[in-house]
């Protein structure tokens, strides 16, 4: 991953910029597709029980790594999709589905020290494709730049409020 | 409206549950890049000698280049690290990833490294942190549990 700050201020600006074209877009809907964006680092509930303790516990082969794929995040973001009520499923589907969505394609521009990302892709398949190497998820200028640019949608924004 | 929700709930639980059984038994597999870590050689290592390996681990000495590598089993070994580039990019404690072969005797010829200083990781993890703390407020201030329906709905929609 970029670091979770990275990705939340990406699904920010990704749902305060569709606001401008649709007025339902308000904040609190801005903040699910943030929530969005923290779907497949559930799977970093590896680093208080890791899948072996866990194996150990059931006696079958387990691993986290399937919430950090396309398949885990559906279901989670699906899981979320039920939790509100019918009228507005359709919504929070969509800015989960984006959420999360921008997570692993942003995780896939990570480096690996092999090149190849991680296999988000799972269960469509386990392959590891050759990526670009573009930034660690310890670097700091992914959040400074995405921090800059979600302040100034962010004003954008505001000053649309206060005129219109 | 409740119980409908609790049974969708149940099966996407039980989805979910599935799949993190499934994931266990999808092993590593070089044809589709996916190497043997720690966790498969740290457990049986003459198996794995010769094979491309990718792994993490930290730092313990410069001089060579030695990587105390710790599986998820809590069995931990050191290996030794041979063709490093830039080793005056290394020092004692940082967290270091490696790609490289397997060789006999705990060294592996490296093709490439990643190095990361511990203040990096820590703060990786305080700025997911204040992330976390910052949706999470959004989500109290915007959202609304409702045990009665087992429901998430909005404190006002306009």
């Amino acid at each position: 991953m970029p670091d979770l700050l990275t990705h939340a201020l990406i699904g920010y600006i990704i749902a305060t910029t569709a606001s401008f074209r649709y007025d339902w877009l308000t904040p609190p809907w801005v903040t699910i597709c943030m929530m969005g964006t923290f779907i497949p680092d559930l799977t970093k509930i590896k680093l208080v029980v890791s899948s072996y303790q866990i194996e150990q516990f059931l006696g079958v082969p387990f691993d986290w790594f399937a919430l950090h794929t396309v398949g885990g995040a559906l279901v989670s973001v699906l899981i979320g999709t039920v939790l509100v009520p019918s009228e507005y499923r359709t919504r929070v589907f969509g800015l989960l589905a984006v959420g999360a969505g921008s997570h692993l394609f942003f995780d896939a521009l990570l480096i690996t020290t092999s090149g190849y990302m991680s296999p988000m892709l799972w269960p469509i398949t386990a392959y590891r494709f050759a990526m670009p190497k573009l930034f660690l998820s310890s670097d700091r200028w992914p959040a400074l730049i995405a921090g800059g640019l979600a302040t100034v949608i962010w004003w954008v924004k505001r000053n649309q409020r206060t005129t219109l | 409206m409740r119980s409908t929700r609790l049974l969708a709930l149940l099966l996407l639980a039980g989805m979910l549950c599935g799949l993190l059984l499934w994931a266990g038994t999808v092993g590593p597999d070089p044809t589709r890049n996916q190497f043997p870590d720690e966790d498969e050689f740290a457990v049986d290592y003459t198996a794995y000698v010769g094979e491309r390996v990718e792994f993490g681990g930290t730092v313990v000495a410069t001089d060579p280049v030695t990587v105390e590598v710790t599986a998820d089993s809590g069995r931990s070994i050191e290996l030794t690290l041979r063709s490093v580039d830039n080793t005056d990019r290394i020092s004692a404690g940082d967290e270091i990833t490696v790609y490289g072969t397997l060789e006999p005797d705990n060294t592996v010829t490296v093709i490439e490294t990643t190095v990361r200083q511990p203040w990096e990781s820590y703060y990786m993890y305080l700025v997911s942190f204040l992330a976390g703390l910052w949706t999470l407020g959004r989500f109290l201030r915007h959202w609304t549990i409702d045990p009665q329906t087992l429901s998430v709905t909005p404190r006002k929609v306009d």
